[in-house]
């Protein structure tokens, strides 16, 4: 029969008890099969995402960036967007001073977005997700006549919660071409 | 004069389709860190990426 130990500690002055609830029912509470921390609902961020079975949505990084004003860059050259502003950045993960990057700091796969468009007569544009340095997915967008032209990039990409990192680049076939609407935007979908 | 505007007017004979950002094999990349525009692949069959100078008398031309 296994046994169960209650095992005090000698350097602490603290009294811990196990109170039952005014009940007057039978219950069972069975511990876990594993070395451990016990968790109670007391344990304010103790809950990790390792902790969580598959299939139960985290706590994970959340962002959304973007630039107030039009952005200009060169003809025919692939220009990363400098998103200076945020909306939301749950866990400081984006960078919108220096690099204008996203680097999750959570192993895990996350859906990240890209968006811009260009209004009236537009050259031919796109819109591109980088994932450490390099075009992973993009979005044409262009037309003839006037309107509105929207480009979006929607995809999941793993990162190692380490070194990888997610930029949004445009190119466009214009000279000095005026791109509005930029954001890019992402959550964790899933833990490593 | 943009980047892709001085390699053109050094080797005129490129074309838009050389520059296609997808499948073109002239590649021009700025980074947003106040380094400027650059060549980041030059695959072109026949002609040999410009120099610096080259580039830099275009500007100043």
């Amino acid at each position: 029969m296994s046994k169960v130990s209650i095992q005090g500690n000698a350097s602490g002055t603290g009294t811990f008890t196990i109170a039952a609830p005014n009940s007057n029912s039978n219950q069972t509470l069975t511990l876990p099969d594993v070395t451990g921390t016990v968790v109670t609902t007391g344990s304010t961020g103790g809950v990790t995402q390792a902790m969580l079975a598959s299939g139960v949505a985290g706590n994970g990084p959340a962002f959304r960036a973007t630039r107030s004003t039009t952005f200009n860059p060169s003809g025919s050259t692939w220009t990363k967007v400098p998103l200076n502003s945020e909306n939301f950045d749950t866990n400081n993960n984006f960078d919108n001073a220096t690099n204008y990057r996203f680097t999750p700091t959570v192993a895990g796969y996350y859906q990240i977005n890209t968006h811009a468009f260009a209004t009236g007569s537009p050259p031919e544009c796109y819109v591109a997700l980088y994932k450490n340095g390099s075009n992973v997915a993009y979005s044409l967008f262009n037309g003839s006549g006037t309107g509105q032209w929207t480009g979006m990039v929607s995809d999941v990409w793993d990162a190692n919660g380490t070194t990888d990192y997610f930029e949004m680049y445009v190119w466009t076939s214009a000279s000095s071409p005026a791109i509005s609407g930029m954001y890019m935007s992402g959550f964790m979908a899933r833990s490593a | 004069m943009t980047l892709c505007e001085k390699i053109k007017a050094i080797y005129p004979d490129l074309s838009d389709a050389d520059f296609a950002p997808i499948d073109g094999v002239i590649v021009l990349q700025n980074d947003s860190d106040g380094k400027g525009d650059y060549i980041k692949e030059w695959n072109h069959p026949t002609l040999p990426r410009p120099t610096d100078e080259q580039l830099a008398a275009m500007k100043a031309a």
